[in-house]
């Protein structure tokens, strides 16, 4: 998967004559690739590469259109995945110089209105080969954005969360990690599943600070961790750990929701507004007196989550998140991740041996065997 | 009111200045030395609480045989063998338990090397374990007092950070709280209340201002601030107790004090159970 994989043509004077008003940009500009008008007025253009041009009109409207008979989009290539974007955009009047067939579907079950000069069997694209089947606009989005992200923390080093380079742990006489090169893009969801023992834990520990890498570096923010790890990371990182770590310690929901604080520079008042923000976040806030140890699992791990938001991280680390929970609070807490990291865009790294517990739709996944990570699932 | 009379009775003895200073400084270790005992009993450091004691032993033996203060001599092998101790823990390679448990049984058997080898009079040496409320001076009395704000100063400035090492050491890292700094400091406190404070109120005594409180208050509570409240409450009322009862018993105050603690113990055991039971009660009805 690449941003390569599907490249937008630019689009020829021939290829644009039909649409007169969505004509785009002269030369020797780079050529418009997706342009949204209202009537006569020009709205939004850009210039962009496979599905960034219509991610980038998402982040640009905030919200989906009011008025969607008043717009018109013209976009080069429409396929599956387009179409499913430009649905959830709102958008109903589309033109395009060429439509994939995979994409007609979806324009007609949305009764959107659409015009090309052309239209094709198919687009060699590996989304469009992931959402073939895939009929709800949300759900394709995340996979979209997931890619999108993945690709752009590929290429382009700003846009990484994190980043491990050659990254091997050796403990006692074993190889645990081997090797390991994994760029996170800012916001990305990745799934990590792999067998008990299979250094899942250790991965995350390392990411942490926690065991120093024998052999290659962990950069967070284009920050090596180095010879503070620990220090480095600090903050930023919010932890949900696998045990039931509370033990006999009597402490509070809210105390332990508090110590996402600890460490920051704020006000008291500032500090207690995000307890009270994360904590509503979760959907735990009624829980705040009640001891902590007498908690159900899936309570605990929104007031574990909440902890996290209230440090503000902006990684979310989680071992075996699902360990102990039932069915519905296996379902709850994977449904509050994804609205957590839509919501506020927190990279979250979920490591796990229950993948099928996961809707991986929307998540890169990766399996860890042996100490080397490598694709796996369906969403690569 | 008999009782209520012989108890009034009993604190008549106060009129003498050194019993008052003792019972005064008693009181202040009831209320505050329960909060290191919640930190000795949540971290588990009772290997590391009879480690510090035979250290401080083995730097009393040596300090007798070169002729110098016991006490100090103890807070310097207590100090070292912390500084050795959390050496040891931050790198990846070392077992603090076993390292304390190591520095356990070698202190210990350093000490009775020194005490034989050198003919240091063995009463001299274990004069550090059994200390004299009563013989305190008043420096003693103002060190302790001195050394109890110190300790209520640490918890209270670092509540929620130290919440956090008693949470989940990796949890409270990860929370960007220099747990490392924290968790050493807590050795260092536990070090400091077992050479200093034992050497003047004495290890029986202090065991059970200690101990007992902090057993108690981590039953009942149901936050780590209640801990810390139910701790010190429970602390003087140990101390207070116990107390009257050495005084009407004509008992060592050590042994009055915890005799008391046990039997508040027995209580608090005895009341959370019934509760327990009766939660499990509702629960099934």
């Amino acid at each position: 998967m690449s941003q390569a994989d599907f490249r937008k043509a630019p689009a020829s004077a021939s290829e644009s004559a039909p649409a007169p008003s969505f004509a785009p940009a002269p030369a020797p500009a780079p050529p418009v690739v997706l342009q949204l008008s209202r009537g006569p007025q020009v709205l939004y253009t850009d210039t962009g590469a496979w599905l960034h041009p219509l991610l980038n009109l998402t982040r640009f409207l905030g919200d989906p259109l009011q008025d969607p008979a008043d717009h018109t989009l013209f976009d080069t290539i429409v396929g599956r995945a387009a179409a499913l974007l430009i649905v959830r955009l709102g958008i109903r009047r589309v033109h395009t110089e060429t439509m994939s067939r995979r994409g007609i579907p979806v324009f007609d079950r949305w009764d959107v209105a659409w015009s090309s000069d052309r239209v094709v069997d198919r687009i060699d694209c590996r989304t469009e080969e992931i959402l073939a089947d895939e009929h709800d606009p949300e759900r394709a989005f995340r996979v979209i954005r997931a890619r999108a992200l993945a690709a752009l923390a590929r290429s382009e080093p700003s846009h990484r969360a994190l980043s491990l380079d050659g990254v091997s742990v050796v403990r006692g006489d074993s190889l645990v990690l081997d090797d390991i090169d994994l760029p996170v893009g800012r916001g990305e969801k990745l799934l990590i599943t792999g067998a008990n023992g299979a250094g899942k834990t250790t991965l995350l520990e390392t990411i942490m600070g926690i065991v120093p890498p024998s052999r290659g570096s962990v950069t967070l923010y284009h920050r090596s961790t180095g010879a503070s790890p620990v220090v480095s990371a600090a903050g930023r990182i919010g932890y949900v750990n696998q045990a039931d770590v509370s033990g006999s310690l009597p402490i509070s929901a809210e105390e332990v929701v508090t110590i996402g604080v600890a460490a920051a520079r704020a006000s008291r008042r500032e500090k207690r507004e995000r307890v009270r923000a994360g904590m509503e976040a979760t959907g735990c806030a009624a829980l705040a007196p009640r001891m902590y140890r007498t908690l159900s699992g899936g309570e605990k791990r929104r007031v574990t989550i909440a902890r996290c938001l209230a440090q503000q991280a902006e990684i979310l680390l989680l071992d075996e998140p699902t360990a102990s929970l039932d069915g519905v609070a296996k379902g709850e807490l994977v449904a509050l991740l994804e609205d957590l990291a839509h919501q506020y865009e927190i990279t979250v790294i979920l490591v796990t041996h229950e993948a099928h517990m996961i809707d991986r739709s929307g998540w890169r996944h990766l399996q860890l065997s042996h100490g080397t990570l490598s694709a796996a699932g369906a969403a690569e | 009111m008999i009782e209520s009379l012989g108890l009034f009775e009993a604190f008549r003895v106060l009129e003498y200045l050194p019993i008052r200073r003792g019972f005064i400084v008693l009181m202040v270790a009831g209320a505050v030395f329960p909060l290191v005992g919640v930190l000795v009993l949540r971290l588990n450091l009772i290997t590391l609480r009879f480690t510090l004691m035979h250290a401080a032993l083995l730097g009393s033996a040596i300090a007798l045989a070169a002729g110098l203060n016991p006490l100090v001599a103890g807070i310097v092998a207590n100090t070292v063998v912390v500084a050795a101790i959390s050496r040891a823990r931050s790198h990846a390679t070392g077992d603090a338990g076993a390292i304390t448990t190591f520095f356990m049984v070698v202190t210990v058997g350093l000490a009775f090397a020194v005490i034989y080898r050198f003919r240091v009079p063995a009463t001299d040496a274990l004069q550090i374990l059994w200390g004299n409320i009563y013989a305190m001076t008043p420096v003693d009395a103002w060190l302790t007092v001195g050394f109890a704000i110190v300790v209520v100063a640490f918890v209270v400035m670092n509540f929620t950070a130290v919440s956090a090492v008693l949470f989940d050491r990796s949890v409270a890292r990860s929370a960007g709280i220099r747990e490392g700094i924290i968790y050493t400091t807590i050795i260092l406190l536990v070090g400091l209340t077992v050479s200093f404070v034992m050497r003047l109120i004495g290890a029986l005594l202090l065991d059970a201002i200690l101990i007992l409180p902090a057993l108690m208050a981590l039953s009942l509570a149901h936050s780590v601030r209640t801990t810390f409240l139910w701790a010190a409450l429970f602390g003087m009322a140990v101390v207070f107790f116990g107390f009257a009862l050495a005084i009407l018993s004509d008992l060592p105050v050590s042994s009055g004090v915890t005799i008391f603690g046990a039997v508040l113990f027995l209580c608090v055991h005895a009341v959370t159970r019934h509760r327990l039971y009766r939660s499990t009660q509702r629960s099934l009805t």
